[in-house]
């Protein structure tokens, strides 16, 4: 306690020392603080709050092609707006930082147009709908200018926020444009890729003739049905076979019926074909007036009288094809002076002869039979069953055609299966792809008439630039604050530096332990009634003075510099009293 | 002219002070030291009013410029009493510190005391105060020491009982070889014992800036170093006592001044 009280004199002590050098110290410094914080140039700030609107249609509709934060949008804008191009003309246009121009480069100037120029983001937290995550979200934010005057700083700050709100819808009109003519341009192209696929497989489909895969199922039903129909026609077909088989058998049985008579005998016919064999062996050996030769001519003679000359040249041509043979062979054995040679000559030339009559009398051994009605019953139903025979094995023959095309469509189908497959399925991509431009394209469309309608996430001025009636540097009466502050410090600094380094002695028990000897007696200071006198009279002299120095320089201002009724309400009004 | 005629006054009449000086010393066996014995003395009459305007003590009653003397005196004469010795020095380590005022009171304060008498020497003789203090001719040590004027010529009584001064005379400019004198020595002797009961304070020049106090300190029994509160640094202190440490004891040390700056103490 005694230790602190000491320490407090102590204090108390240097402070009395020191009064007037803290006293002087302090009045400079206050007053230096109070010379800045009235004679600081004020600056004006005009702020614009612009408040980013999420798009009005909801997004779950309507999508933009915009999917840039805000805040990277800000960002972007910053980077255009901030240039040389953009911010010159408004430097020159309101003449500002005519100092730095005149002096500096136009470089310089542009720095501290573009340090005056403050954007500042204001976010709010919010929770992400997608991710259910706590986030921040830049909800607006503001573009302040910062000038000397405040008409000039409102007009600037006004001129940029146009600036930057132009420059946004600029953007976003030229993005989402971008956006459009891109998809479509991409869209075409797909068209034009799959109209080329769609050529390619129809050259395909022309070349495999049928053979295509899809078609298997229905090539295959078509065979089983063509066999089917070939197998039925084929069992026709035999039965008319086997009917002409029989008729036939039937027909020739008849006509045997017809030629042996009921009473066995050959017929007429039979009895003259075999007296012609007769002949023909006779008159290969026997001369022409031979008795029998000529009871032989009689005997046919007479025969063809009733029958009729001999009409069957096929028998005809088969004896003189006989003959001629054994006449090769003959031939082959002999020289032509042989006697069987010139026998089976003269053989032949009378064969030769004979056809030619019977093709010149021209007459039917048929035509014995036709006066038979179950023969020509027969004969009628033979000749039906070789038509339709014929027509069985005809269209036989078209199903078999049939059957082996299919069948050859069905071999093929696996083979031209893969290149086919991935035709389609090159075309399904690209057709797939197209539809998926397409609908984007038409999504983008909307987007774009949702950003040139102004319907979209947009920047929206909810406080236009204000004039400023206060300036918000220097804070005048915190200056004066911190001067007080100051002044304080600087006169309880300097005490203590002046102390340090001021060895003088202070106190009996300092004085004790350097002396190292007693102290006989500490002596007050006795002021004389002189001194007291004289320091009465200083310090009125001093108030005086003060008053009189005070009076001086007030009067001094008001005449030379400002009227002091202004100077105070200026005053009053730089420190916010009035 | 009045000071010129006190002057030859003086010169006219050495031998009856000297006779009253030796009278006086005759008596001073008693304990209690007649009051009225220096009427041989040149009494000088004191206009009260300039001492006090000069911080000069002309009474015991309360106060406390009056009662920190009375304990530097109490302190004092403790000491002096326990070596047995009567002839001290009052000095300072540099000029204006207060060596002077100091030493007058002190003699006064001394003097103030029924027991003793104090006779008070101003030996600075570079710059001389005592004569202005007490506003008397600048007649003293130096004059005695140089012209031989004899000692009791330059004795003054301020009317302050039991008190005398000599003031220093010059000021001379060898000051030292002055006061290195054998005729000093000679006359400290003589002064230390020819009264038991008077104490000799000699006011000094300052310690550091003169050779004047180690040329004098032998003779002396003790120093009184006066240092000024504020003024006085810690390194001349040092230097001070350790200059004198050799050749005197240093009786101890007054702060003087203290408090000047909160105004002081008014009497």
């Amino acid at each position: 306690m005694s230790e602190s009280f000491q320490s407090l004199e102590f204090c108390l002590d240097i402070v009395r020392r020191r009064r007037l050098l803290i006293f002087f110290v302090g009045v400079c410094l206050f007053a230096l603080a109070t010379a800045v914080a009235i004679l600081w140039p004020p600056t004006y700030r005009s702020t614009a709050t612009i408040l980013i609107i999420e798009q009005e249609v909801p997004s779950d509709f309507v999508r933009s092609t915009i999917t840039s934060y805000a805040d990277q949008q800000i960002e972007r804008i910053k980077a255009q707006v901030m240039s040389r191009s953009r911010l010159y003309p408004i430097i020159e246009e309101h003449n500002l930082y005519e100092d730095l121009r005149e002096h500096d480069t136009s470089a310089a100037a542009l720095e501290e147009f573009i340090d005056d120029i403050r954007i500042e983001v204001m976010s709010a937290d919010v929770v992400d709908r997608r991710t259910g995550r706590p986030t921040q979200a830049t909800i607006a934010f503001t573009l302040s200018y910062e000038g000397s005057a405040p008409y000039i700083t409102q007009k600037i700050a006004n001129e940029l926020t146009t600036l930057f709100l132009n420059e946004n819808l600029k953007n976003r009109e030229q993005q989402v444009q971008q956006a459009t003519a891109f998809l479509k341009q991409e869209s075409e192209k797909l068209a034009n890729s799959l109209q080329q696929f769609e050529k390619k497989i129809a050259e395909f489909k022309n070349k495999a003739n049928g053979a295509l895969p899809e078609l298997f199922q229905m090539n295959m039903q078509l065979l089983s049905q063509v066999e089917r129909e070939l197998i039925e026609k084929n069992q026709q077909a035999q039965v008319q076979e086997e009917r002409i088989l029989y008729l036939e058998g039937e027909l020739a049985r008849r006509k045997s019926e017809l030629q042996i008579k009921p009473d066995g005998s050959l017929s007429l016919r039979e009895q003259l074909k075999a007296l012609r064999h007769q002949y023909a062996s006779l008159a290969s050996h026997l001369s022409q007036e031979h008795p029998d030769i000529i009871k032989l001519k009689g005997e046919i003679e007479a025969l063809e009288g009733i029958v009729g000359k001999p009409s069957d040249s096929r028998e005809l041509s088969e004896e003189l094809k006989n003959e001629e043979l054994k006449l090769s062979k003959l031939l082959e054995k002999y020289g032509d002076d042989h006697p069987d040679v010139i026998r089976a000559r003269s053989t032949i030339v009378l064969l030769k002869e004979q056809t030619t009559d019977t093709t010149s009398s021209g007459s039917d051994s048929e035509d014995d039979n036709l006066y038979d009605p179950t023969y020509v019953t027969l004969m009628t139903q033979l000749a039906t069953a070789k038509t339709t025979f014929a027509h069985l094995s005809a269209s036989k023959k078209r199903l078999e055609k049939r059957v082996s095309e299919y069948a050859a469509r069905v071999e093929l189908t696996p083979e031209i299966e893969p290149t086919y497959q991935a035709l389609v399925r090159e075309r399904d991509n690209a057709a797939k792809k197209f539809q998926e431009y397409r609908s984007r394209l038409l999504e983008a469309q909307v987007a774009e008439g949702l950003e040139l309608e102004r319907k979209g996430e947009r920047f929206s001025l909810v406080d236009p630039p204000s004039l400023p009636e206060e300036p918000i540097r220097p804070n005048r009466k915190a200056i004066i604050f911190l001067g007080l502050v100051l002044a304080l410090a600087g006169g309880v600094g300097s005490a203590v530096l002046a102390e340090s380094l001021d060895d003088s002695i202070r106190s009996v028990d300092r004085l004790r332990a350097i002396a190292k000897i007693p102290t006989l007696g500490v002596i007050p200071y006795l002021s004389t009634r002189e001194e007291q006198r004289a320091r009465i009279r200083a310090r009125s002299l001093f108030g005086v003075g003060a008053l009189v120095l005070t009076a001086v320089s007030l009067v001094m201002i008001h005449v030379f510099w400002l009227p002091l009724d202004v100077i105070w309400y200026t005053a009053l009004r730089k420190l916010r009293i009035g | 002219m009045e000071r010129i005629q006190q002057a030859l006054e003086r010169v006219k009449q050495p031998q009856v002070q000297q006779g009253e000086v030796v009278t006086a010393s005759s008596s001073l066996r008693d304990t209690v030291p007649d009051p009225i014995r220096y009427s041989g003395t040149k009494t000088r009459p004191s206009n009260l009013e300039d001492l006090v305007a000069r911080r000069v003590l002309t009474s015991d009653q309360h106060s406390p410029f009056v009662d920190a003397y009375k304990i530097l005196r109490t302190q004092v004469l403790h000491r002096l009493k326990e070596h047995r010795w009567n002839v001290i020095g009052v000095t300072s380590p540099g000029a204006q510190e207060g060596k002077t005022i100091v030493a007058v009171n002190l003699a006064i304060s001394l003097a103030l005391e029924p027991n003793h008498t104090a006779l008070l020497i101003d030996a600075n003789l570079r710059n001389p105060q005592i004569h202005q203090l007490f506003d008397v001719d600048n007649y003293g040590l130096a004059d005695y020491l140089l012209d031989q004027v004899s000692v009791s010529e330059l004795l003054i009584h301020p009317e302050i009982d039991r008190l005398v001064v000599m003031p220093a005379g010059g000021p001379v400019k060898n000051s030292v070889e002055t006061l290195t004198l054998a005729k000093m020595t000679t006359l400290v002797q003589e002064l230390k014992h020819r009264y038991t009961s008077r104490i000799v304070v000699f006011d000094l020049p300052p310690v550091l800036d003169t050779a004047d106090v180690i040329g004098i300190a032998p003779r002396l029994d003790a120093l009184i170093l006066v240092v000024e509160e504020g003024k006085t640094t810690e390194k001349r202190i040092r230097e001070a006592l350790a200059s004198v440490r050799e050749t005197v004891p240093v009786l101890g040390v007054v702060m003087n001044k203290a408090g000047r700056l909160s105004g002081g103490v008014s009497s």
